[in-house]
């Protein structure tokens, strides 16, 4: 029996990542499966995966919009009992947080949140991501030794999915707006190589060919750039007339 | 503009005013130099950051090819100029 939860387990880890467009979409089908499969005893839980991955921003999920903030508070001070789980791998468990001294700014702000109880503990990964299931619930000592080993075992068989979607989303090495220049300056090269070859002429004179072409035609060089390259356009000649 | 290319002293006035017009603009723009550089490194710009810095604070002449790109980057970044 235990055999067979597992396989629907990791065939339900496969669906979700085939099904997710980006890894934050991922990310948060992953935490939204924990909280029902950990609240699944009848006790409302409330999860969060926090990701830090190297030369990327890290990624937060959660399951509701109340374990969003709770997370992101603790990014806001920079510490806190998840945060330590991610960082320093390791479990961390509060069992009734009015009464814990570990992270008292941390505490002080959330305490008017209806959360009782935490628990925090890492999900292995690669070396170049740390990653934590974070568990909150609205009683005190919610998780006893059982509880804390169930949630040890779950965040343990997300390992490996975790890792493989860490590899297929791998992050962008350039941002948006660098990528657009690269993508762009791509075909603006390749459309001067072709007018080149095609005028027989130097690069200075491409260049000026593409921006009359543009200027002309009230268009993006850009533009005018991609239809020479896909061939939809013929090169104009030097004076603006087409050939 | 003549046809002709010859870098004489009538050349060298319309390209200063024409370097003149292009550094109010970016003035005016007020955008972050290294993001008008991109979009023209975009563009199929070939100078360097620190000499575009020095052409639209009019220290620096280009060669025209450069300042057209930098003239069609303006016009697609900001938009054409009114004047």
């Amino acid at each position: 029996m235990a055999s067979n939860d597992a396989l629907t387990t990791a065939d339900e880890y496969q669906d979700l990542l085939l099904e997710s467009p980006g890894f934050s979409e991922f990310l948060l089908g992953l935490a939204t499966l924990s909280a029902s499969r950990l609240g699944a005893d009848g006790s409302t839980v409330e999860c969060t995966i926090t990701v830090e991955r190297d030369r990327a921003p890290s990624t937060v999920a959660a399951s509701s919009v109340e374990g969003q903030r709770l997370d992101e508070t603790q990014y806001g001070f920079g510490s806190g009992p998840c945060l330590t789980a991610l960082r320093q791998q390791r479990t961390v468990l509060i069992d009734d947080l009015a009464n814990d001294q570990r992270w008292g700014r941390y505490m002080a702000s959330i305490a008017k949140a209806d959360v009782r109880s935490v628990l925090a503990v890492p999900i292995p990964t690669d070396p170049s991501a740390r990653a934590a299931l974070n568990s909150y619930a609205h009683t005190t000592h919610a998780f006893d030794p059982a509880a804390v080993a169930l949630v040890e075992d779950h965040a343990a068989s997300m390992s490996r999915i975790l890792r493989l979607a860490l590899r297929l989303h791998a992050p962008e090495v350039l941002p948006g707006k660098l990528r657009a220049a690269l993508k762009s300056r791509a075909v603006v090269d390749a459309a001067v190589s072709l007018v080149m070859l095609q005028t027989r002429g130097g690069r200075d004179g491409a260049l000026e060919l593409l921006q009359a072409a543009a200027s002309s035609t009230n268009r993006r060089i850009q533009e005018i750039a991609r239809e020479i390259v896909e061939g939809t356009q013929l090169p104009y000649s030097p004076d603006g007339s087409k050939r | 503009m003549n046809a002709d290319w010859t870098g004489g002293p009538d050349q060298l006035v319309e390209a200063d005013g024409q370097r003149r017009t292009a550094a109010r603009r970016f003035r005016d723009a007020s955008v972050p130099l290294i993001e008008l550089w991109t979009y023209y490194y975009g563009l199929g710009g070939d100078v360097d950051e620190m000499s575009l810095d020095a052409y639209l604070n009019e220290a620096l002449r280009l060669p025209a090819a450069q300042v057209g790109l930098i003239t069609t980057a303006m016009n697609e970044f900001f938009g054409v100029d009114p004047e």
